[in-house]
């Protein structure tokens, strides 16, 4: 039982888990306020690792100058990607159509930024360094439990928004029942626009996150696939769920490169089919009784 | 109406989609690296311009996420035609080199490399795709005859009977126990290896292995093999500080060579650092930046080579483009002057011709490593033992085969 | 019929609808209806599947293409928005309930003070919550159940209530009895007839004629798209048209 191994691969995984916890969070988001999923989610995510990027290391700016800006940005682009991707196509008869849309939009950003950035990847600087070294071998590195603070506290943050602000409980509803909410006067393209705006901030953040642990390329849209792992192993159109489910494929993710390296996803997709086999609706995916 | 409307766009989305698949050739950025020096092999100094040329191809990655080492092989072969050109040309004729971009797929490099192989009157043609890329295409090579001159090293495509594949590099069998010694001095004795899993990682890893088992009281602490695209090497290098090694022998090409630079040091991992050749690029340590400091690498190239011929290239490298040449650039630079050398001793540029004097070669000075046949079709005798300090490898030792 | 009525209850027209056509794309649901709402009265529109009584409510409350033009207390809102309806107090409670499923009792009766309280302002329904809850006690019992769970008859009191939240100047009832078993329609009506008397109009479209006619003041019959009869409901139960179509038996008054 090497308790010290265990613990540095748990962290790790946690880490990574949150990562895909903010990507699953963000999708769930906005299917349950429009109802369709989000395949530019990815790059809405590697979109915020170039962002930061390029405020960070191109515009030199400090970090807490950075992430204000980088939020504005990502506000703008959130209520830009509504406009051009979901709006004009929201009252259509198939929602297979808004699921194209978002698949041409995750195109686009992908060839936009390669546009700008070139396809060779480029490399963000730590945003913590150093090691907490807790006994021997066994050390935790600081930009990992960043990732795992920061990321609870976005999680925790939305929670809170959709739980305690009567604004939060206005978007629940406008999600659930549009029609109703529009007869009682809630504004739904303010509520839906909300949404995506948060969707994307979320993700942009992920990716600023991320981006010092590897390169950023454009590849870094790839880390979706995890993070819809973890929202149908926590059951579909469940928000805690999605968190859970994510961490979870993060630790199993991180456990399983102790028996195999090549086959690590292999694993991981593994487990979601028995998921899905033995309880299709994921864990927790009471698509009505939950909250958010 | 509003049905017009969605199947127009769902139309134009489709489209956009198929011409964004298909069209990415090109990158159309550009970056901050420099122009290639304009020459024209047809109007240069001392050459004739009614002078049929020798064609020559190359097979390089000039886009996608690769492009970085398309660009140096390019900056070098180019810079090798100029010289050679204003020389006065290869038997009178100038040089012509004709580019071929190899993509990010095994089909795209297919297609490149047989394109090169079919151009009209080419003679040889260089590329410095990875191994598993160079194997798919010789048997083109082998039928149409002409000489495929790689920059790779592992050592299976020596041993299948490819009469036309030449290795400018010492192979992995043969570099492999040079970098077990090197690891030896550096004080290992239990080291675990990290390689990636293509063909060549799987080679090189079992060499090494190999090499490792035939030294009284080594051993080998784990053997660790990653995907090629895999980016989160931080489980693997848990696992490796919790066994017992006592250093690290890592094999990887250069984009994730970058990575586990980085993250061993943002481990703080304070063990010796052994990495095969690509740790010692320029690409990875652009890359990787301050955390390449302090790794050692059996390296076939280095900045500061001592020998003549690699500083003279140095020099003119940095004159022309400046920037420090890469392995891809020198190894590009060589197969040029490898060629010119071959066909003025063939009297002529008849690919057969071409390929039977290139068994000939003895005592070629390169800019990488002086080229003599080896019996096995490969044509490098030296490397080099790195270590990189200030972004740059600082020699510290030569090994000879 | 229209001049006596105005007499008799002297009061000012409060929804003033005239000559309103509504549309669904290319095919038209409504052909110049003329409608009208006084103070305090419940006026109710009564006919067939689909003659287009929805419709109707979906034009006021600006959720359909329509044409025409409707006025409230003298205001010409023809062309206003769903929210800007709603600001007005002219609350619509939707044909088959559409509560907020993933909320409790008490968030959806929340959610309906929005179009007086904003996004952002303080919380003052107490008022409105205690005269619910008075209403339709058995809301109270169960305010901390998540809406989905409730019967049928308790969603739409649900729905009521929550419209109701909204400090509504007149309810627009869509179908109420809509889905609900005959003890629970009739004590349902007992409280439209209620918050009526509490001074609140009532415009309500229903299949149900015989149970709407009861407790409306005033009656209109729609059929495909027009208004065949109009007058005070007592006099329209007793018509024979009606009584063929949708009553089927004399009502005992006539």
């Amino acid at each position: 039982m090497n308790i010290g191994l265990y613990l540095q691969l748990l962290v790790i995984g946690l880490s990574m888990g949150m990562i895909y916890a903010i990507l699953a969070m963000g999708i769930v988001l906005l299917v349950r306020a429009v109802g369709v999923l989000n395949f530019a989610q990815g790059e809405l995510f590697m979109l915020g690792a170039y962002v930061c990027y390029a405020l960070t290391v191109q515009l030199h700016m400090p970090i807490y100058v950075m992430l204000i800006v980088a939020l504005l940005i990502f506000v703008l682009f959130g209520t830009l990607f509504m406009f051009a991707v979901y709006w004009p196509l929201r009252n259509s008869k198939w929602p297979a159509t808004i699921i194209i849309s978002t698949l041409g939009a995750s195109v686009v950003l992908k060839e936009v930024v390669k546009l700008i950035w070139g396809s060779v990847p480029v490399v963000q600087p730590p945003i913590i360094k150093g090691v907490l070294v807790l006994w021997g071998n066994v050390r935790i590195e600081y930009q990992y439990l960043f990732i795992i603070g920061i990321g609870s506290l976005l999680i925790t943050a939305v929670f809170l928004l959709f739980d305690k602000l009567f604004l939060g409980r206005a978007m629940q509803a406008a999600a659930q029942d549009s029609y109703a909410a529009q007869l009682l006067g809630i504004p739904t393209i303010v509520t839906t626009a909300l949404t995506y705006i948060i969707s994307a901030s979320l993700v942009g953040v992920g990716g600023w996150l991320v981006s010092p642990l590897f390169l950023v390329s454009t590849s870094l849209g790839s880390f979706l696939l995890k993070g819809f792992a973890g929202m149908v192993i926590g059951g579909l159109g469940d928000v805690k769920g999605a968190v859970i489910g994510s961490l979870l494929v993060g630790v199993i993710e991180s456990f399983a490169t102790l028996f195999t390296a090549t086959y690590k996803d292999a694993v991981v997709f593994s487990v979601l089919i028995i998921v899905l086999i033995v309880r299709p609706t994921g864990f927790f995916g009471q698509k009505i009784s939950e909250k958010v | 109406m509003k049905r017009r409307i969605l199947s127009v766009l769902v139309m134009v989305i489709v489209l956009v989609m198929l011409l964004v698949a298909c069209g990415d050739k090109k990158d159309p950025v550009t970056t901050e690296k420099p122009d290639t020096p304009s020459t024209d092999s047809s109007s240069g100094g001392e050459v004739k311009p009614s002078v049929e040329p020798i064609r020559v191809g190359v097979v390089t990655t000039l886009s996608g996420s690769n492009s970085g080492h398309g660009e140096y092989a390019k900056e070098g072969a180019e810079l090798a035609k100029k010289q050679i050109n204003e020389a006065g040309g290869i038997l009178g004729r100038p040089l012509e080199i004709i580019y071929e971009d190899n993509g990010e797929t095994e089909q795209s490099y297919v297609n490149a490399a047989v394109k090169a192989l079919s151009s009209d009157d080419v003679c040889a043609v260089y590329s410095n795709g990875y191994s598993s890329q160079i194997e798919l295409v010789l048997p083109q090579a082998q039928k149409y005859g002409i000489p495929y001159i790689g920059g790779n090293s592992s050592h299976a495509l020596l041993e299948k009977d490819y009469t036309y594949y030449w290795m400018l590099r010492l192979s992995d069998r043969y570099v492999s126990p040079a970098m077990v010694n090197a690891c030896v001095e550096l004080g290992m004795k239990n080291p675990a290896i990290l390689h990636v899993t293509d063909s060549y990682g799987v080679g090189m890893a079992d060499y090494v292995e190999q090499a490792i088992g035939e030294i009284e009281g080594m051993t080998v602490a784990a053997r660790i093999g990653v995907g090629d695209n895999e980016q989160q090497f931080s489980p693997y290098l848990t696992q490796i500080m919790n066994s017992d090694a006592d250093g690290i022998i890592a094999i990887q090409h250069q984009d994730q060579a970058a990575l586990v630079m980085m993250q061993v040091d943002a481990m703080a991992i304070d063990l010796p650092l052994m990495g095969c050749s690509q740790y010692a690029s320029a690409l990875a340590i652009d890359t990787a930046g301050e955390t390449a400091n302090g790794w050692y690498s059996l390296a076939d190239w280095t900045v500061q080579t001592n020998t003549e011929t690699g500083k003279a290239f140095v020099d003119a490298y940095r004159a022309a483009y400046n920037r420090d040449p890469d392995m891809q650039s020198v190894t590009a630079y060589d197969s040029m002057y490898l060629l010119k050398d071959a066909i003025e001793r063939a009297g002529s540029d008849d690919p057969d011709a071409i390929n039977k004097v290139l068994g000939e070669t003895k005592d070629l000075p390169g800019a990488m490593t002086t080229y003599t046949f080896q019996g096995d079709n490969s044509l490098g005798t030296t490397i080099f033992l790195v270590q990189t300090e200030n972004l740059q490898g600082t020699l510290k030792g030569l090994v000879t085969r | 019929m229209k001049l006596l009525s105005r007499r008799i209850w002297g009061e000012e027209k409060m929804l003033n609808i005239k000559n309103l056509c509504a549309f669904y794309g290319s095919i038209q649901a409504l052909y110049d209806i003329d409608i009208e709402v006084q103070e305090g009265t419940i006026v109710c529109l009564i006919g067939a599947n689909g003659a287009g009584k929805t419709s109707l409510l979906k034009s006021i409350s600006g959720m359909v293409q329509h044409s025409g033009t409707i006025e409230w207390n003298g205001e010409d809102i023809t062309n206003y928005n769903s929210v800007q309806i709603a600001r007005r107090g002219i609350m619509h409670v939707p044909e088959g309930r559409h509560v907020f499923p993933g909320l409790t009792v008490e968030e959806n009766l929340e959610v309906g003070t929005i179009n007086w309280r904003g996004f952002f302002g303080k919380r003052r329904d107490a008022d409105e919550l205690t005269y619910v809850y008075d209403m339709f006690p058995r809301l109270k019992e169960r305010r901390k159940q998540l809406s989905w769970s409730l019967s049928g008859g308790e969603q739409q009191m649900l729905a009521i209530g929550r419209a109701l939240m909204g400090r509504p100047k007149i309810l627009l009832l869509d179908e109420p009895s809509m889905g609900l078993a005959p003890l629970v329609i009739e004590e349902l009506f007992e409280k439209i007839v209620a918050i009526n008397k509490k001074g609140t109009p009532i415009l309500m479209v229903e299949q149900n004629a015989s149970m709407a006619l009861e407790i409306s003041d005033y009656a209109y019959v729609i059929n495909q798209g027009s208004i065949e009869i109009s007058g005070a409901a007592k006099d329209v139960a007793c018509d024979d048209r009606v009584i063929n179509a949708y009553l089927g038996v004399h009502a005992g008054q006539c």
